[in-house]
């Protein structure tokens, strides 16, 4: 009996098995969203997309673009401070304009750009299975969102193209394979202008006009038209041939239809809460909480600035302003305006008040600056307790525009301070700002450019340059040439990684300034394709000189 | 190596063809009269330059060997269990004297200078060379336990043994760092607030200063067999 029940039980339980075996193993998730649940409604289409927009993210990190375009350029220098700040020499070599591919910066700059890229390109492959959908809501949503992400991309292959000049164009989500770029450097460099403006011109008339909270840090048609702007601007250092008539079609749209205009106040397209800013168009939206990496505070302040804001971290010293640069401000030659107390050179003598004793042009743009004495919230001086003996001011912390040296004792007070956006007191390291990408101002800057070198009398070049100068509270120019173009756009567009193209496109890259000697080189106008993606990808041409 | 100072400094070198493990960097011949360490002109062009002309393979960071060995001796009622383990032939850097061996102002205020065998107060700078790569061979007692066996004639119970046991009770090593083990994944640099990477298994041989002590635990215990 007990032998046979045994046997039933055993072949129950064989049966049981062989009738649970079926070959259908699609899985039902409940946990989770797939593609195939998901992109229903409008919310969901830009919950998506979400992931493109946070690529932007790292705009705001240390050894990232935004450096790279910085360090480079004469607005900014990062000193070696005695044991601090040397970093294998890259901050150096980007200053010096004697960069090489293996420096780390540019592979964290091309992981950056790409990893956006990238994103994009998953995203359009994902949003591409949904045009087959019988839903016409859903299709028609699916090609809005396509366009959009186009636009987003043109964006990453626009600054590719400004940093590096001839890079792949990777552009299908499913492609195997190592991407390669043109083994010509000029013919590769001008595709991808040639992608960028097309990928724009095609997708212009689906993107958003309006200006809600929907669209805010989103391409719009107006962050597409500034792309453009940008880029035609500088389409002779790209291309070879000057655009100037395609600078101002673009502009012209933003300036006459796009509803924007120029801040009262410089400094409130900056401020905390900048999001209301009249002036900006397009934006990344960092938060100190949900959308972090926006440290400004702590690359530029000096560590003893912790106590001047009450910071929960303490800052590292880094990033200064080059003293030329800083001058060019309080310099009542170069900007003409009202005088007043300005802090100028190692800014030694205050009177009883605190007042600087030097003066200089009373611009309002010197928001952009942090400097001269530093105090805690209770009034007192910050002190900066391991002080240099050599350092002129002591331990009290004066950021003075005058920087002493490069290598290898670099002031740890000297020069002045990124102050462009409001640092909030009791901030962590992670800053609430929008980060501002495209503005009108360097919009009106890009026309009057464009005005100007097609006649170097134009009148309405005057005006538009004048009409940044009123808003900063300095005199009007009663004419221009280009140093007083590239000058005014220097003042107005400080650390918002336009100076480097600037300087090219002037014609002034590979001049010497402070702690820089002339570069005349031709392959320092891009950076080198960095070392680590040429080793893993024979595919890749890198540019020339390098 | 990190914040301050030594970011985008190579450590490592992985090379097609080569074996992982190679610690790469210049070597130091001595002191300039500055403070800052003298590295060798390996390329012979007059000059020591910062570049992979002038750097070389200065250590491994992979163990040649590694010996376990577990023992148990039985006298009368004793019994006393011992686990040695041991690895030989890698090198670690060393990034707490890396960084803080030096009287630099800027990096330790001179304060807290780390002061090893290999200290040197003429260095002024921190700056990573080859006196930074040490061996790192060793042999630990990773494990001892002594128990006596109680002689049991009540019934019921079957054995009494009393015990007590040691973790991580010495090391042989000549490395001056924190814990010589043998690296075989880098979580790179955790400075200026940062937190440990992900386990990179590519640049094995760096010993981080987010390296705590190893802690040392007695277990003292009865067994009743019932």
């Amino acid at each position: 009996m007990k032998t046979m029940m045994r046997k039933t039980i055993m072949s129950g339980l064989v049966a049981t098995a062989l009738m649970l075996s079926c070959t259908n193993l699609d899985e039902e998730l409940f946990d989770s969203v797939t593609a195939d649940n998901f992109f229903k409604t409008q919310e969901e289409f830009i919950a998506a997309l979400g992931q493109a927009y946070s690529s932007l993210g790292g705009l705001g990190n240390h050894s990232n673009l935004w450096s790279i375009q910085e360090i480079s350029s004469d607005e900014l220098v990062i000193t070696t401070k005695g044991g601090d700040w040397y970093d294998g020499g890259v901050l150096i070599q980007l200053h010096q304009h004697t960069f090489s591919p293996s420096n780390g910066f540019f592979n964290n700059a091309w992981g950056f750009l790409y990893g956006g890229v990238n994103t994009c390109n998953r995203l359009i492959f994902q949003f591409e299975q949904l045009l087959s959908s019988t839903d016409p809501t859903t299709v028609d949503l699916a090609n809005k969102t396509i366009s959009e992400l186009r636009a987003l991309r043109a964006l990453w292959y626009y600054w590719l193209l400004d940093a590096y000049g001839n890079v792949p164009l990777v552009t299908d989500f499913t492609a195997t394979g190592a991407p390669a770029n043109n083994a010509n450097f000029a013919a590769g460099r001008t595709a991808v202008y040639n992608f960028v403006e097309s990928e724009l011109l095609d997708v212009l008339d689906d993107l958003p006009t309006e200006k809600t909270s929907t669209t805010y840090g989103r391409m719009t048609r107006w962050a597409a038209q500034a792309i453009l702007t940008k880029l035609y601007l500088n389409a002779e250092v790209y291309t070879g041939t000057p655009q100037w008539n395609k600078v101002i079609t673009a502009a012209d749209d933003i300036i006459d239809n796009g509803g924007f205009s120029l801040e009262g106040l410089y400094a409130d397209n900056f401020a905390i809460e900048n999001s209301g800013s009249r002036e900006n168009i397009f934006v990344y939206p960092y938060d100190k909480v949900f959308a972090q990496g926006f440290n400004w505070p702590m690359m530029t302040l000096h560590y003893a600035s912790q106590g001047v804001y009450r910071f929960t971290m303490q800052p590292w010293n880094g990033y200064a302003v080059v003293e030329e640069f800083y001058n060019s401000y309080v310099d009542p030659v170069a900007n003409p305006g009202p005088q007043g107390p300005v802090w100028k050179g190692l800014c030694p003598d205050v009177d009883e008040n605190g007042i600087p004793d030097d003066t200089g042009t009373l611009d309002e743009r010197l928001s952009n600056f942090i400097v001269g004495p530093q105090f805690n919230p209770d009034g007192s001086r910050a002190i900066d307790p391991a002080a240099e003996p050599f350092d002129p001011d002591g331990p009290p912390l004066t950021f003075t525009p005058e920087n002493n040296e490069i290598f290898p004792d670099g002031w740890r007070q000297g020069g002045a301070r990124i102050g462009k956006y409001e640092f909030e007191v009791g901030g962590t390291n992670n800053m609430s700002n929008d980060f501002v990408i495209f503005r009108l101002a360097d919009i009106l800057l890009a026309k009057a450019e464009a005005l100007w070198r097609l006649n170097n009398a134009d009148p309405e070049a005057l005006t538009l340059v004048n009409q940044i100068r009123d808003r900063a509270g300095v005199d009007p120019f009663t004419s221009l040439d280009a140093d007083k173009l590239l000058a005014e756009r220097g003042r107005e567009m400080f650390a918002e990684m336009t100076r480097r193209q600037d300087l090219i496109r002037f014609g002034k890259w590979s001049d010497a300034w402070w702690e820089k000697p002339a570069s005349p080189d031709p392959k320092y106008r891009v950076f080198p394709i960095p070392q680590i993606q040429i080793d893993a990808n024979a595919n890749l041409t890198q540019n020339p000189g390098y | 190596m990190g914040a301050p100072g030594q970011n985008d400094t190579q450590l490592v070198r992985v090379k097609e063809g080569d074996p992982l493990g190679q610690i790469w960097g210049p070597i130091q011949i001595g002191v300039n009269p500055d403070g800052t360490p003298r590295l060798q002109d390996l390329s012979g062009d007059g000059s020591y330059c910062n570049c992979n002309d002038d750097r070389t393979v200065i250590g491994n960071g992979l163990p040649k060997f590694l010996i376990g060995w577990n023992n148990t001796i039985r006298y009368k009622n004793f019994d006393l269990n011992l686990f040695f383990r041991g690895a030989f032939g890698h090198d670690l850097i060393n990034s707490y004297r890396g960084f803080y061996e030096n009287l630099e102002s800027t990096t330790v205020g001179n304060w807290n200078v780390v002061k090893t065998k290999y200290y040197n107060p003429d260095i002024t700078k921190a700056q990573f060379n080859s006196s930074h790569v040490e061996d790192a061979s060793f042999v630990k007692l990773d494990n001892a336990t002594l128990g006596y066996n109680f002689p049991v004639k009540a019934s019921g119970i079957r054995n009494i043994r009393a015990f007590i046991s040691g973790q991580n009770l010495f090391v042989i090593t000549g490395y001056t760092g924190v814990d010589p083990e043998v690296r075989y994944f880098d979580v790179n640099d955790s400075d200026n607030g940062g937190r440990p990477g992900s386990p990179d298994p590519l640049s094995p041989g760096i010993e981080r200063r987010s390296t705590y002590f190893t802690t040392r635990i007695i277990t003292v215990g009865i067994n009743i067999g019932l």
